[in-house]
Order: C-alpha cells, then structure tokens, then sequence
C-alpha cells in the first residue's frame, strides 16, 4: 500500500522535485562569494548568434584556453557559450521533462563540465569533448530516473536511524521503499544521499566530485534524510 | 539561482591544470613495477631465470603480458578524456591477445603428445599462480584506481575493466620472473584466468568508484 503510494508521489517527483538539486548548490557558491561581474559578460556573449560548427569550435577552443591561462572573464563567456547548446541538447534528449528539471540538468552538466574542465585536451577538437560530457550526465540523469525503486533499503535505514528524530525513522521503515523514497528527492541530494549510504564514498570524496565543500555535504546529506523521513510519514499516513 | 549567476560564480574559482595523462599512466606502471617487485624480493627470481628467458617459449610469459598491460593502459588513458576516438576496446584487445597465444598453444600442443598437454596440472600450482597474480594486482589495481579517478571516462565501468586488464596483465609480467611453469597450456590458461579476474574486478570497481 505504501509502495503504491510512494510510485505516485514519484511521478509526481520527477516533475517537480528535481527543482533544488544544482540551484540549491549554486545558492551556496554564491553566499560563499558574493561578486558577480563576470555575469554580465557571459550573457552578452551568450546572445550572439554562432556563424558555423569550425567558428563555433575554434571561438570555445579559444575561450578555455585562455580561461586556463588564468583569464575569469574568458571562462565565463565559454560557460555561458555552451549553455544553449547544453539546453537544446537536454531538450532533445529528453522532451518530457519540465522546463526546471531540464535546467536542473543543464546546471548538472556545467557543474560536470566544470569539475572536469582539465581533462579536454587543447590538442584535440572541443565540441566532441563538450557533447560526451553533456551525453554522459543526461544519461545519467535518466538513469537515476529509471532506476528509482529498485535499489536496497537497509543502508538507507542505517543512515536514517542517525538522524535526529525517532519518528522520521519509524515512518521511513513503515514506508518500505527507500529507492522511491530518494527518488524524491532532488538530484543533488539523491546523488549525495545514494554516495554516502549506498556507495559507501566519504563526505570528502562526494564533496569533491560535486565541487562542494565537505561540511556542505554534510548539512545536506543531513537535511537529505531529515526530509526522507518527512516523506515517509506523509506516504504512510 | 538561475544559470547565468551559477556560470559567474564557477567562473571565479582557480583555473585547473590540463590533465596528463602520460604522467598518470607512468605513475600507474611503477606502481605495478614496485608491487612485482616487492613480490620478487620476497619469493626469489626463478633459478636461472636469464638463461630461461631466452627461450621463446618463456620469453613470451613476461613479453606477452607486458604487451597487454601497455596496450590496455594506453587505451584507459584515452578514455579519461571525454568524446576521444574508442579505439580497439576490450573485444579487439582479447582478440589481439587470443591472436597472440595461440601459436604458443599450437606449438606446445604439437610438440607433446596429448596425454601430456595437461601433465603439469596441479590445484597447488594453480592457487600459487592465480593468488599470487591477484596478490600482486590488488594493492597496484587501488593505486591505478586512485589516480584515474582525475580523468573523467565516459564508460565507468569499461574504463575499470580495461584498467584492470593492464593493471594485472603488468602484475601477470612481474610474476612470470617468479614462475617455473613454461607449458604455454598451463600458463596461457592460468595467467588469462588471473587477468580476466581482475579485469572483472575492475568492471566492478569501475562501476562505483569511476562515476562523476
């Protein structure tokens, strides 16, 4: 019954919970460090149209080099350059998802492109290095989607039984369903929740391949579980 | 937080050294290089190991294996950077291996008659090759592991595999210093055993540790 339950809130999820994943992140960058200038830059750039595939190529080739020389502003307008590749190919791939959860997942490949921005190398063409990463985290993404509730719970339970309240814990046993429980939640705290207790990784090594800090992964793997249990109370009632 | 202030806050953070992969696969060879070593300075080089290794036959235990490991190891280089040509993956590398071995079968196969092909087959032998493969393999698989981890493969657990192909095709080519069996039909057999092991090991491990 509750499983029954859990599979309806997760289409429901899927549609509207993805919505603070990597926003909430970048929430966080922000507050760390407040200046915003190079903004202003990227958007001016991201407004010119791109003549063909080799401008396109040589201009973003251009652009990373110099942001690996040091130059902030180049690094911004090449991010601000792919993002609406990012997005047509998000929509592509996936044309069902709501207008959030897909610029959730443009904000997951950036991030991606981001963490791994050292392994292109300026010898070889850019585009075919961009589109495999933008590939890779879509494929991602509907994988994480698909494989919601079919995951193991005792780990789960582990974790939640750290967390402070004796009811989230009880509520989440009762609710059964710990994969489609952390199916709804967002993907970073999905990702962060699955890394920890399912995985077994450390804070630290999580931090590091979401370019957060480890005390931010931290608070949310704890606020991650809080709102499991408030999850399963509410699929259990 | 829309896109736009996201991109401006990523574009504040230091800027990140190429990756070098040369340098990885280097570190990821003396890794494999220290571990058969620290084997060899506990179990002994074979007796007269120089003087076997002039036969073709036992010359090809350690080439052989060290091939594969360069082969494979070139390969996961590659595939640490996103979008790079696949090129000859893990089905062309057995291919090539199976290639590789094959006369040496034949030659063994045609030099003795049947009944002696599998004369040497022994469980002690067989532990002691495959454990001490793995023995050497494991700590240098975990080392090879942690340095790959800076790249970003687009096929997790392919990339693992194939890391553990080279890693323990390395580790088989260290061991062979130690090893005296130099029937192709034992060896070819239990050295490909020990490696595909690992490298189904490495799928595995690949799988978990590879992601990003």
């Amino acid at each position: 019954m509750a499983s029954a339950t859990t599979t309806l809130n997760l289409h429901a999820g899927i549609a509207a919970g993805v919505m603070h994943g990597p926003r909430a992140l970048a929430a966080r960058i922000t507050k760390m460090s407040g200046d915003n200038g190079t903004a202003h830059a990227a958007q001016s750039h991201q407004k010119r149209m791109i003549p063909d595939m080799s401008g396109r190529e040589t201009e973003l080739a251009d652009l990373l080099r110099a942001a690996r020389a040091g130059d902030q502003r180049a690094y911004a307008a090449f991010l601000g350059a792919v993002t609406p590749t990012l997005r047509g190919i998000v929509r592509a791939r996936i044309p069902t998802l709501g207008a959030d959860s897909q610029e959730d997942i443009v904000q997951e490949i950036l991030l991606a492109v981001h963490a791994k921005r050292h392994t292109w190398d300026d010898s070889a063409p850019l585009l075919p290095w961009l589109y495999a990463i933008a590939r890779y985290k879509v494929i991602d993404a509907q994988r994480r989607r698909r494989h919601r509730g079919h995951e193991p719970l005792e780990p789960i339970i582990d974790q939640i039984e750290a967390a402070p309240h004796a009811d989230d814990v009880a509520a989440a046993m009762a609710a059964r369903d710990s994969a489609a429980l952390i199916g709804q939640l967002d993907a970073r705290s999905a990702r962060i929740v699955r890394a920890v207790s399912l995985e077994g990784e450390t804070t630290a090594e999580v931090g590091q391949a979401l370019s957060m800090s480890e005390g931010a992964v931290r608070v949310a793997l704890h606020r991650a579980i809080k709102r499991l249990g408030a999850i399963a109370r509410k699929d259990t009632r | 937080m829309n896109t736009q202030d996201m991109i401006a806050q990523l574009a504040l953070e230091p800027a990140a050294p190429p990756l070098k992969t040369g340098r990885i696969a280097l570190a990821i060879v003396a890794g494999v290089t220290l571990f058969a070593a620290l084997f060899l300075a506990f179990a002994g080089l074979r007796a007269d190991l120089l003087g076997h290794l002039v036969k073709p036959l036992v010359a090809a235990k350690t080439l052989l294996p060290a091939l594969l490991c360069v082969l494979a190891l070139s390969q996961v280089m590659r595939w640490l950077r996103p979008g790079a040509a696949s090129g000859i993956g893990l089905r062309g590398l057995a291919g090539l291996a199976l290639l590789g071995v094959l006369p040496l079968c034949l030659t063994a196969m045609l030099a003795s008659p049947a009944s002696l092909w599998f004369a040497d087959l022994a469980l002690i032998k067989v532990v002691e090759c495959l454990g001490f493969i793995l023995l050497i393999s494991a700590p240098a698989l975990a080392v090879a592991f942690a340095l790959v981890r800076q790249g970003a493969p687009t096929a997790p657990a392919r990339t693992g595999a194939m890391l553990g192909l080279g890693v323990s095709a390395g580790a088989t080519a260290g061991y062979s210093f130690y090893c005296m069996m130099d029937n192709p039909l034992f060896y070819v057999i239990w050295y490909g055993v020990a490696i595909l092991t690992v490298t189904a090991l490495g799928a595995l491990a690949g799988a978990r540790l590879l992601r990003w």
